[in-house]
């Protein structure tokens, strides 16, 4: 629309551009006046139209700088990292968690934003941070570790009891249109960058009127000199203008456009706004389908700090990406970006505004790229994918990419870099293992705190810097026996009919289901166990067993366990549904499991704690809510059936997966024809679920435990995590039977502490009494 | 270029925590205490469960860090500033997301802001992890419960819990 409007002027610009004949004679003379006075008519229609289409293009151009300039694209926050003696953050993990942040590595730390170890010693300047809660000062702080984690913290002399880091800048939201920008003020501008601008791009900003026709005489000049185009005579204005309104197409007539909006611009707007409003605009590189816009943005992207921490150099070769941001990348082309950048280094020196020994430094430095998008540079597409959604219930669209809102949320970028690499270079270890087509399999994994729901970490797939199907949300897959711990919790339930202890028939299962289908389960090794006790049908995930007590207890306490622990799907009371009938993604499944983890309390998993607008003010708190879904009494038995799992049933695996003495509660699932490879668990203070797949649903030849519970060990090796206590909840007694389900003495043969809750453990007692004890044992031996 | 200085003239023409050397409390990260001794009979092919063995290395508790968040909470909360408090015990339940504590000042919390269902279902989830010795503790959580049943007009369901809280072993 706007570009056939600006046709009308350029019609009246070209009927004024005809010159008058010259007249002959009286009539001649006549004609003369009478083409004077067409021609004077024209010039005023001319001043007229270019004055509307002036008052046209200065709408515009207040449009673009007084209104919704820059969508300022949601800004979104890791967790900050609280720190503290007895904090479980290693070395290792203190280190990433300062390079998250952009620290910088020194020998001595004499600046915010510096480092330095020295063996678990680290001396750490922080940043000025103001949370939503409050503010953290920037401080020079000792911080002591060991392998187990923080010992002690000092600021000085003073010991400091609670601090927290910064969180990292992990994301933002930005509008369909892919600008992605860090809204940045004229005074966030450091000098070197704006020096560099003006040495490089445009000497006479601060004297001319928008449009310097000095400089345009000079870059012709040049560029008739040396025969093409090197050098351009585009002011900042004019590169502003150009960035801001116009079409890319380079024709006489968009130059003129370019110049008048110059001049608009200069005239209406001091020469800090202009320079705000490019620092703000220009183009600064690439990533997938997303722009980097601005130096506030190009900073992070590049140096992954803010722009007031650059140094000269590194200022230098931002200015210098605004000649050609993918020519000079200097990822890709860091020869070219090294060149240029020292060009910029000579002018700026050239121009006296450095120094030669400061020229000859900055020269001297490497580029100082951060690995490709470090933290900002959308590593984290699932996690950001749910936030989105999770936001999505709460805020319009266009709010989240323009209002320039800053989202806090519950990523754990150490846990997410960790789970990351787990899946994938487990995969690949499984793959050549096993000999399975290379790429082929996929995964996916959710990581939250046990107790409060927060989900700390999203993988979507195993390449999870990769934007695309999140399997953590979108891969909706039958679960297999993760279903079973919510039929043996609503057995556990009835504390009359069922405890650790009972027996329970492994025996064939034939039915006849609605629609006269047969159903004919059977167990994973194809045998009848008989009669077993329930803790050991679910360790050693016995189908026909599950299958017997589920019909028994009914589908409809099973269904409603489900929803409980916090399945919002529709379930369908099948008897299949006892084997794992039921579809769930990741995040829903971990979602049941965090209500087991927290002692039978549900807190919806949340990605996000607190969102401020741009002026700080908090908009909205995401607390923590619980809300019990069972008897943590009945909930503790499954626990410890659970553990059970992973030391001596289908999960025992673990044991040499993970460190000694993490004692950890967790179940396999395997799907049919092995499509689907699940494990779901969780420590103390982590709940965590691991898929591994198929995206085209083709068998994988893995187990639980053979495809996904290797994967969900090698997350948890690598993170901290509090063992299960095991600590029993009120209304828990702890008896001695013997493998019969009978009461007897601890002394007995086979004999085992189970928890009961109270009044339900056995009643009738085995042959073995305390005084027997294993005497009576050997006695019925010889009988 | 002319053009646009032309063009310029124109437009000109047409108008236009702080203290503290006691030593630091140690904690067990990986200990597991409970009694959960070996299962399985003898016809069973599974290997028999023990306790996990000992931790490697010990570290402090994050008692101080948590001791500074509760007394600040409390002073937020006595400032009345709900929501701070609220921040602050979620802060420090995120360093000891088990601390039977703090659930239950949480739940104080809530009920300082009326907001009784939450009340109730943090006051479980305490009792949960309250040492079943602690009936000091487990009996506030009764109190809470039932001073919150009784604002829902839950007559019954307070009295109740009122005879669990004096009836604690």
């Amino acid at each position: 629309m706007a570009v056939r409007k600006k046709r009308s002027p350029a019609r009246g610009r070209k009927t004024s551009g005809r010159k008058p004949r010259a007249g002959k004679g009286r009539r001649r003379q006549k004609k003369t006046r009478g083409w004077w006075k067409l021609g004077l008519g024209l010039l005023v229609l001319f001043c007229l139209l270019v004055g509307a289409y002036s008052v046209y293009l200065g709408k515009t151009v207040r449009v673009k700088f007084e209104g919704k300039r820059w969508a300022s694209p949601a800004q979104i926050y890791a967790r900050p990292l609280d720190l503290y003696a007895g904090a479980g953050v290693s070395a290792a993990q203190l280190k990433a968690e300062l390079q998250f942040l952009g620290y910088r590595n020194v020998a001595k730390v004499s600046g915010p934003a510096q480092w330095s170890q020295k063996g678990g010693r680290f001396t750490v300047h922080t940043r000025d941070f103001a949370f939503w809660d409050g503010s953290e000062p920037g401080r020079t702080l000792s911080v002591d570790t060991n392998s187990s984690g923080v010992t002690r913290i000092r600021s000085g002399k003073k010991e400091v009891d609670l601090l927290r880091l910064e969180p990292a800048l992990v994301g933002s939201i930005y509008p369909s249109h892919n600008e992605d920008r860090v809204l940045v003020q004229r005074a966030d501008l450091p000098d070197d960058l704006v020096n560099g601008l003006l040495a490089v791009e445009d000497r006479r900003f601060f004297e001319h009127g928008g449009v310097d026709v000095r400089g345009i005489a000079r870059a012709l000049w040049a560029n008739i000199q040396a025969g093409r185009t090197v050098q351009g005579g585009s002011t900042l204005t004019q590169q502003l203008v150009k960035n801001f309104v116009l079409t890319p197409e380079r024709t006489l007539w968009r130059k003129l456009n370019e110049a008048l909006m110059a001049l608009i611009v200069d005239a209406r707007y001091s020469k800090d706004e202009i320079l705000e409003a490019y620092a703000n605009e220009i183009f600064l590189g690439q990533e997938g389908g997303r722009a980097i816009h601005g130096f506030g943005l190009g900073a992070h992207f590049y140096f992954n700090r803010p722009l007031r921490e650059l140094r000269l150099h590194e200022s230098a070769l931002l200015v210098g990406l605004v000649k050609g941001a993918s020519y000079y990348n200097p990822r890709r082309h860091p020869e070219r970006a090294v060149e240029r950048r020292n060009l910029v280094i000579d002018q700026m020196q050239a121009q006296g505004f450095i120094t030669q020994a400061e020229a000859v430094k900055a020269r001297q430095q490497k580029l100082g790229i951060s690995s490709r998008g470090a933290t900002h540079g959308h590593r984290v597409p699932a996690f950001v994918d749910l936030v989105r959604r999770q936001l999505g219930r709460d805020y319009r669209e266009e709010d989240l990419t323009s209002e320039g809102l800053r989202i806090f949320t519950t990523l754990d970028p150490w846990v997410q870099q960790r789970a990351a690499s787990a899946l994938s270079s487990r995969l690949q270890k499984i793959e050549k293992g096993r000999r399975i087509a290379k790429g082929s399999l996929q995964g996916a994994m959710v990581v939250a705190s046990a107790q409060n729901g927060e989900v700390q970490a999203l993988v979507g797939g195993r390449d999870a810097g990769f934007a695309g199907f999140n399997r953590a949300l979108d891969a909706v897959r039958p679960i297999g026996s993760l279903v079973k711990p919510a039929v043996y919790l609503a057995a556990l339930s009835l504390p009359e009919r069922y405890t650790l202890s009972t027996l329970i028939e492994d025996k064939a299962v034939d039915m006849t289901l609605r629609g006269g289908q047969r159903w004919q389960p059977r167990n994973y090794d194809h045998q009848l166990h008989g009669e077993v006790p329930l803790h050991e049908a679910l360790a050693r995930s016995f189908n026909l067993a599950t299958v017997n007590m589920g019909m028994d207890v009914g589908l409809k306490r099973v269904v409603s366990t489900l929803r409980a622990l916090g399945v919002k799907r529709d379930i369908d009371a099948f008897p299949s549904l006892l084997l794992g009938a039921l579809s769930l993604s990741p995040l829903e499944v971990a979602q049941v499991y965090q209500s087991l983890a927290a002692g039978g309390f549900n807190s919806p998993l949340r990605a996000i704690r607190a969102v401020l607008d741009d002026e700080q003010e908090q908009l909205q708190r995401y607390p923590l809510t619980v809300t019990q879904a069972a008897d943590p009494a009945a909930v503790f038995l499954l626990t410890r059936n659970l553990v059970e799992v992973t030391e001596s049933g289908t999960g025992a695996g673990l044991r040499n997966l993970l460190p000694q003495g993490l004692q950890v509660a967790g179940k396999t699932g395997t799907t049919n024809e092995l499509r689907d490879s699940w494990f779901a668990g969780f420590s103390a203070d982590r709940v965590a679920v691991a898929w591994v797949g198929r995206d085209d649903n083709a068998p994988t030849g893995l187990t639980g435990s053979q495809g996904a519970m290797p994967v969900w060990a090698d997350l948890m090796r690598g993170i901290d995590n509090l063992s299960l206590q095991m600590a029993p909840p009120p209304g828990i007694e702890y008896h001695w039977v013997d493998r019969a389900g009978r009461l007897s003495a601890e002394t007995c043969e086979g004999a085992v502490a189970f928890p009961y809750i109270a009044g339900s453990q056995p009643v009738e007692r085995s042959d073995c009494t305390e005084q027997q004890g294993l005497g009576g044992f050997l006695e019925g031996l010889f009988n | 270029m002319t053009a646009i200085a032309g063009l310029a003239l124109t437009l000109a023409a047409c108008g236009g925590m702080s203290r503290s050397d006691r030593p630091a409390d140690v904690q067990d990260r990986t200990a597991a205490p409970a009694p959960a001794p070996a299962d399985g009979g003898s016809d069973v092919q599974i290997a028999a469960y023990t306790p996990p063995a000992q931790p490697q290395i010990a570290r402090p508790q994050p008692k101080r860090a948590v001791t500074v968040l509760m007394k600040r909470a409390d002073e937020q909360r006595r400032g009345g500033d709900l929501d701070g408090a609220t921040v602050s015990l979620e802060r420090a339940l995120r360093i000891s997301p088990e601390d039977a504590v703090l659930w239950h000042e949480l739940a104080e919390v809530r009920m300082a802001q009326r907001q009784y269902d939450g009340v109730v279902q943090l006051a479980a989830k305490s009792n949960a992890l309250a040492s079943p010795q602690d009936a000091s503790l487990r009996g506030s959580n009764w109190r809470l419960i039932a001073q919150a049943r009784r604002a829902q007009g839950d007559v019954a369901g307070a009295r109740d819990a009122e005879r669990r809280a004096v009836s604690l072993p």
